[in-house]
């Protein structure tokens, strides 16, 4: 087998045994690596119905084919498990060395199970396995913990950490490694629930590659393109440079989504943060684009540097009406530390916000723009203390503690927080958020780039654009699968032929393009599966009623609407386009047709380790 | 009998600079005269040379941008009209975050 090991390493913390399950390729090839190996895995080990904070809930962290050749940003790998925060599939993808020393110590997967029962480190050192205590780092920070671990194992040990939030089941809660995080969908409280700081690993052991000169070659050619116009973006600015682009289209959420641009955008632009804060520019493992743009905090928010990208930037910022960039920089480090989600944390008190102006919630303090009450409201939720302690049950929670109708205004989709494009300004990502298997989601829906193109209007979404956001899901679980950076996706003219190219050189398969095209198709469907399994209703493909009550009133969006009758229509285009029925369940010919039949089956008593 | 040349018929258009077009060209916006997108596109490169290679390659605007006229709708066909007053709002064409 080439560019594989053909197995996986599972670990059961209760009761301290390991063992090697084979993974044959026939499973691969289906499934491929990351979030579509990860899926399949998934409906494998996580028994039907578990609670996702309890001891019988699986932690997946999964590789890929091309981790450890030499192609750019290939160094990424999955973390997959029932959400604590959604109760439904959750599958962060991150970078760091971590991936390439898990991919050394022997195996494309690692399943954790079980619970310790105290504070404890998951060692890895060429496949030998160890539970070691984790008293002595329990309540550090991630970076803390990080630096700890390394300065005792070793070097060549690298580290996934969670921080003081995943240690107290924050439901955001982030996995940090190499100052990254895995961090939608609370896989850090999933952790942390096992009682598992920290997980280290090391080792030696490489695959063998079917074209180990045709990888090079590859890799040379997408190095070279790497640095191209595709990538320039988010090699000479970064994300940030969204903020002031989405303010001119009145695509800015805003103080809770009330309104759709933020008069002291300028003030938080990612061209001003550059030119004003910038200090250093950092690649992730393996990487050749260099999208991590770093800054300084200055003033008596603390000093300090920090790494931060759009989303948090218009999470802390914007959303929770924050226009002093210090606050907002000092915000996303603070919760670096804590090991929590940005947009879910920052969406998560901006809601609060909203409730307390409303006289809904008593937090007086905690109002739009107020920065000390913001930092401290973030540093409560991270150790839940006091109203954090509510907040760290996420927006669904709260307002179902709350009740009284603020769920109309409460901003997720199947409890997870909604990222920065509000919905009605880009309405074929608001398709994406409301079908989005994780919930609303911009990294697994690219509708956003329909919403930026001549080919729909984004102010009025039509069924016709179900189809558009159809081929964005596709392209990124194709390349969440293989795994590589979506920031790349600009350097392939022909995304789908490249990657069977680069497969055939990996592992030898004959794949082609059709092929990874019903690949994708089938990881799609099969997370959709896993959360049909799970309980799924028709009634969560949805946006809050906000969205589709309020007319936006700023800008060139102003009198922009979504009516609840439209965004049903474009989700029975996207349900037809998909080839799920009109409910949007799978129809069992086409479970058949994508080779999906034995998911459905899998359970964790068919587990059988290597012989 | 009175003629009209090019420059009589072309319009004072404003093109908007965002992301890394504004920071290669150091300046937030341009006001051009163009009576296509074309036009104005070729006009921008002649005021921002910080822009030839990269953004603007051959004359034209390179995949990784794109345009909205006036931020209502995005355009791609370089023979769209434009009227005075217009605002091309030069964007990256990837809104990923």
């Amino acid at each position: 087998m080439f560019g594989y090991h053909g197995r996986y390493l599972r670990v059961d913390l209760s009761t301290c045994e390991s063992q090697l399950v084979p993974l044959g390729e026939d499973v691969l090839r289906r499934f491929l690596g990351g979030a579509g190996l990860g899926t399949y895995l998934l409906h494998r080990e996580a028994p039907a119905g578990v609670n996702p904070l309890s001891p019988d809930a699986s932690l997946i962290f999964v590789l890929s084919p091309l981790v450890g050749t030499p192609l750019t940003t290939s160094a990424k790998f999955a973390v997959v498990a029932k959400s604590p925060l959604t109760d439904r599939l959750c599958d962060a993808l991150s970078s760091s060395y971590f991936a390439i020393a898990a991919k050394r110590a022997g195996f494309d997967a690692l399943v954790i199970v079980g619970a310790a029962k105290s504070p404890s480190v998951l060692v890895i050192d060429d496949g030998r396995v160890t539970i070691q205590p984790a008293d002595r780092i329990w309540g550090m920070s991630s970076n803390e913990a990080e630096s700890q671990l390394r300065a005792e194992l070793g070097p060549q040990f690298h580290t996934a950490v969670i921080g003081p939030a995943g240690e107290r089941l924050v439901r955001y809660a982030t996995i940090s490694h190499d100052s990254r995080h895995a961090g939608r969908g609370g896989l850090g409280a999933v952790m942390g629930s096992k009682h598992l700081k920290a997980i280290a690993v090391a080792g030696s052991k490489r695959v063998d590659l079917a074209d180990p000169a045709g990888v090079v070659a590859a890799a040379k050619d997408l190095s070279a393109r790497s640095f191209g116009p595709a990538t320039a973006k988010y090699r000479e600015l970064g994300t940030v440079a969204n903020l002031l682009t989405f303010n001119r289209f009145a695509a800015l959420p805003t103080r809770n989504f009330q309104h759709n641009m933020f008069e002291a955008a300028d003030e938080l632009a990612g061209e001003n943060l550059m030119a004003a804060r910038e200090v250093a520019r950092k690649s992730c493992a393996a990487c050749t684009i260099g999208c991590e743009h770093i800054y300084q905090v200055n003033g008596s928010t603390g000093s300090g540097q920090v790494r931060i990208e759009y989303e948090s930037l218009f999470a802390l910022g914007s959303l929770c009406g924050i226009a002093d960039p210090n606050v907002v920089l000092a915000a996303a480090r603070q919760c670096d530390e804590l090991g929590i989600d940005t947009i879910s944390a920052g969406a998560t008190v901006a809601f609060a916000m909203e409730c307390v102006e409303r006289g809904l919630l008593d937090a007086p303090e905690l109002r739009f723009g107020r920065g000390t009450a913001f930092r401290e409201t973030l540093d409560r939720i991270g150790r839940r203390d006091g109203l954090g302690d509510l907040l760290a049950e996420g927006t669904r929670r709260v307002a179902e503690h709350i009740g009284g109708g603020v769920a109309a205004f409460a901003p997720h989709v199947k409890g997870l927080e909604i990222p920065g494009y509000e919905p009605r300004a880009m309405q074929t990502m608001a398709l994406g958020f409301a079908v989005g298997s994780r919930g609303a989601d911009h990294n697994r829906s690219g509708a956003y780039e329909v919403d930026f193109s001549d080919r729909a209007n984004r102010l009025h979404g039509t069924a016709d654009s179900a189809r558009l956001a159809v081929e964005t899901e596709d392209r990124a679980a194709l390349l969440d699968s293989l795994i590589l950076c979506k920031f790349l996706r600009g350097v392939f003219p022909d995304l789908f032929a490249e990657s069977a190219e680069l497969l055939r050189r990996v592992t030898g398969w004959n794949v082609t393009s059709d092929e990874l095209h019903e690949t994708a198709k089938r990881i799609v469907t099969a997370k959709k599966l896993f959360n049909l399994r799970e309980g799924w209703t028709r009634g969560e493909d949805t946006l809050p009623a906000r969205f589709l009550s309020e007319p936006l009133s700023l800008g060139v969006a102003a009198g922009a609407s979504l009516s609840r009758q439209r965004l049903d229509e474009m989700i029975t285009g996207y349900y037809a386009a998909r080839g799920w029925d009109s409910d949007g369940t799978v129809p069992e010919s086409l479970i058949e047709d994508l080779s999906l039949k034995d998911i459905s089956e899998l359970t964790p008593a068919s587990i059988s380790p290597c012989p | 009998m009175k003629t009209t040349s090019s420059a009589d018929r072309d319009s004072c258009v404003t093109i908007e600079l965002y992301g890394v077009p504004r920071v290669r060209a150091g300046r937030r916006e341009c006001s051009v005269s163009a009576s296509t997108v074309a036009d104005a596109v070729r006009s921008l490169e002649r005021q921002c040379p910080e822009l030839t290679g990269s953004v603007i390659i051959d004359g034209c605007l390179h995949a990784a941008y794109r345009l909205s006229l006036n931020g209502e709708r995005f355009i791609s066909d370089p023979t769209t009209p434009l009227a005075a007053g217009d605002s091309l709002v030069l964007v990256a064409a990837d809104a990923g975050g």
